[in-house]
């Protein structure tokens, strides 16, 4: 989920209507145009945030697939082990698995509480089956991606 | 295009450490859907989720983030009819997919801060997006 401010509420004009089209960028926008900026990194965040995986063996693997550091699609050894939200693309995260999806990208706009106007562009997806585990066991389970 | 230096929050689980991206286990019924209805639902109340400002902080190799909070209520509508069989032996998966529009209903937070950012329902657009019944990895047969 993500947001991005409009050139109206940057210079002010809190609660105005008419939003500014040219700062609106998908992620996938995003992501192409910040590989100049992060250039060839290795190691990616590797951020264990999500405290939901209580047991290691649990958790799923990624997909093998994904953006490579300038941004190509590769299907082996990949930047981020993501693809796009769209038809024709594995829109799962998670391998070894078989089950319902649903993912998609949607964009529109906005409003903060304190009156500003923002466009946003959302990657939602949801991935319910049968999958593998780290530990090699398959199991049944239920995953969002938000 | 916009500058991506406008972004200003971006909501997410994280990547972990095998990799595992923006992705979390969750219960069952938040989500329910089915490729021969052509319709499927995500939902989701006051969910623990970081935010990172920006995506290039996002995917940086030191992520800087602070406590949030999201609720979020996702709409797939697409006919069945429309419904596609996709092997791609390249990236490994295959099932059948029904290609839809998808709206959502956010309401977003900063623990940290009083501003509540609510999506407004009408005039949103649809970059991509379909449900599907899919088969992966060991699972494909392609």
């Amino acid at each position: 989920m993500s947001h991005w401010q409009d050139g109206f509420t940057k210079q002010g004009l809190a609660g105005m209507v008419e939003r500014a089209p040219t700062v609106r960028m998908s992620r996938r926008q995003a992501l192409r145009r910040s590989a100049a900026a992060v250039g060839a990194v290795g190691a990616v965040g590797l951020l264990d945030a999500a405290p939901a995986f209580a047991h290691w063996g649990a958790q799923p693997r990624p997909i093998p697939g994904g953006f490579d550091e300038n941004f190509n699609l590769v299907p082996r050894h990949p930047f981020i082990h993501v693809l796009p939200p769209a038809l024709g693309f594995e829109m799962s995260t998670i391998t070894d698995f078989r089950g319902r999806i649903a993912a998609g990208e949607t964009q529109g706009t906005a409003r903060g509480s304190d009156g500003t106007t923002y466009s946003f562009d959302t990657d939602m997806r949801f991935m319910e089956g049968t999958y593998v585990g780290r530990d090699g066991r398959r199991r049944v389970g239920s995953f969002g991606f938000v | 295009m916009g500058d991506l230096t406008t972004q200003v929050h971006d909501f997410e689980p994280g990547i972990r450490a095998s990799g595992l991206f923006w992705t979390i286990a969750m219960s069952g019924d938040a989500m329910d859907g089915h490729v021969r209805t052509g319709r499927a639902r995500f939902h989701r109340r006051h969910l623990a989720v970081p935010d990172f400002h920006d995506f290039l902080n996002a995917i940086s190799p030191s992520p800087a983030s602070q406590p949030g909070h999201v609720s979020f209520d996702v709409h797939w509508r697409g006919d069945p009819h429309d419904k596609q069989w996709i092997r791609d032996r390249t990236f490994g998966f295959e099932g059948e997919f029904v290609p839809c529009e998808v709206t959502i209903d956010f309401r977003v937070k900063d623990d940290h801060s009083d501003v509540v950012y609510t999506s407004v329902g009408h005039g949103q657009t649809t970059v991509g997006g379909a449900i599907g019944f899919e088969r992966n990895g060991v699972f494909a047969r392609g």
